[in-house]
């Protein structure tokens, strides 16, 4: 496992430095500029998950599948270090990108506003569903399984706004009825019984990913 | 002593192609060629033994153990060269070697540098730079620094000058003076086997047409030429394969002793090379 990690981390190395640093630098400096550290949060939680899956991608380019997959490993441990690896990432983009906003010249947000839990939790629980979403459609189609999400998601995007003029009162019922789930859930639970409750959540959504990326991995042919 | 390989009923289904009921062995200590012509199965074969593939059917055992239950210890023993060396293109040697190096308990660095250093790669070059026997020559390089007991090598002498497929061929046949190594090595350039080989599987069409010693083959198989009489019905029962020509007949037999017999001095035999054997037998068939 740690050489798989050590092997991506190895092949993209300069490439991970160099789209890394760009998407920290761009995100900390909206978010530095923005008054609601939220907004910044959610769109960056999109772009640090699809960090890693360009790198994953990157194995199309240079047809190097059928190469590091006649190296001593199993296709579960290839996986799994690929999930690993992509957490890590998303996890050190968030955390950069997080410390930059507090530092940068001219920030409108202190450390409270952009380590808020809520925050957190929204960043994580968001970063943790389009990860475990996509892996999969990586694993089956690659780099056309990534192009075919970001234009599908544009798309839907497009038709969400569309709804949201056509159907506002209705649309507003559901994110408010959303709103009071989560409220009734986090004083069901606790604050701190909720974000374990949400984090334990996360784990099993990215856990039914794995094993829906294993089972298709495993039927691939290089 | 176990066998290398141990090949049995391998099938495979593609739509269009078929592998059927692909049996053979490779045994400890030999060379063997799987020989064939472009889109025979040789890659499919090789690509199920590493599990790249997903077979239909059969078994495949490598060192006694099955390859799909004990594939990280099987693949550790197993050098490989694929018949396109894909990299990461971008890397230069040194790179590529520290990041395989890694996956083998076994890796010998002082085995990597000599063969570099013999093989004339220059470790800060990159990859994508090299030419396709250089690179070749680097993927072979990578395949015998972790002392593989295995060597299986994807027409690794196509497109090559021959000065270079005969220093792969005498490597090769260095590798296998240690006892208990081995090497599968596909190819449709027959002469190279010829050298080196000390098996032989024939594969066809998705089908295994014959599996067995190198001298065997070469002691058994012939091509007989003649006249028109060749094609008697009593002779018939002797060819494998027919070539017509104008005024002479050329068969393959694959019992060169009965058809000396048979046939007596009206005709003339000789010897078959492994070029003539799949050339008659891909292609002369239907003439007989």
């Amino acid at each position: 496992m740690r050489e798989l990690m050590l092997k991506d981390l190895r092949l993209h190395k300069k490439y991970i430095i160099g789209f890394g640093a760009g998407c920290i630098l761009y995100l900390a400096f909206f978010s530095s500029r923005a008054n609601n550290p939220g907004v910044i949060s959610i769109f960056g939680a999109f772009l640090y998950s699809i960090v890693p899956l360009t790198i994953f991608t990157r194995e199309d380019k240079f047809k190097a599948s059928a190469f590091n997959l006649s190296l001593p490993v199993t296709r579960k441990e290839f996986l799994a270090a690929r999930y690993l690896s992509g957490w890590l990432l998303m996890l050190a983009l968030y955390a950069g990108t997080s410390l930059l906003t507090i530092f940068i010249p001219g920030t409108k947000l202190g450390p409270s506003a952009v380590f808020q839990v809520k925050t957190i939790l929204a960043v994580l629980a968001f970063m943790a569903i389009l990860f475990a979403a996509l892996m999969p459609l990586v694993v089956a189609f690659g780099w056309t399984g990534l192009i075919a999400f970001l234009v599908v998601f544009q798309v839907l995007g497009i038709v969400f706004m569309l709804l949201i003029t056509a159907f506002r009162p209705g649309l507003a019922a559901i994110t408010g009825g959303i709103g009071k789930a989560i409220s009734a859930a986090q004083s069901a639970l606790g604050p701190a019984g909720f974000a374990a409750a949400l984090i334990v959540l996360l784990f099993l959504l990215n856990l039914a990913s794995f094993k829906g990326s294993a089972f298709l991995f495993n039927r691939k042919e290089f | 002593m176990e066998n290398a390989i141990e090949i049995k009923g391998l099938n495979k289904d593609y739509g269009d192609f078929r592998l059927q009921d692909v049996s053979f062995t490779v045994p400890r200590g030999y060379i063997m060629g799987l020989i064939g012509p472009n889109g025979a199965g040789k890659t499919t074969v090789i690509k199920l033994i590493l599990n790249l593939l997903r077979r239909d059917g059969g078994e495949v055992r490598v060192f006694g153990r099955d390859i799909l239950a004990h594939e990280v210890e099987v693949k550790s023993r197993i050098g490989f060269v694929h018949d396109t060396p894909f990299f990461f293109e971008h890397l230069t040697l040194r790179k590529l070697k520290d990041t395989v190096a890694p996956f083998y308990g076994t890796w010998d660095d002082r085995i990597f540098h000599r063969l570099m250093e013999e093989f004339d790669l220059p470790l800060r070059k990159r990859f994508s730079k090299l030419s396709r026997g250089m690179k070749m020559k680097f993927a072979l390089a990578l395949a015998l620094s972790h002392q593989a007991e295995l060597l299986i090598l994807d027409e690794p002498t196509s497109g090559l000058d021959p000065v270079f497929r005969r220093e792969l061929l005498a490597r090769l046949s260095a590798f296998i003076q240690d006892e208990g190594k081995s090497v599968l090595f596909s190819t449709h350039i027959t002469s190279d086997l010829e050298r080196i080989a000390d098996f032989i599987t024939f594969i066809d069409q998705g089908g295994i047409v014959f599996s067995a010693p190198k001298d065997e083959i070469l002691e058994k198989w012939a091509v007989i030429k003649g006249g028109s009489e060749l094609l008697a019905e009593e002779n018939r029962k002797l060819f494998r394969g027919v070539r017509r020509r104008e005024f002479s007949v050329q068969g393959l037999t694959d019992d060169g002793a009965r058809a000396r017999q048979h046939l007596g001095k009206d005709v003339l035999i000789e010897k078959a090379s492994l070029e003539d054997i799949m050339f008659y037998l891909t292609r002369g068939n239907g003439h007989v």
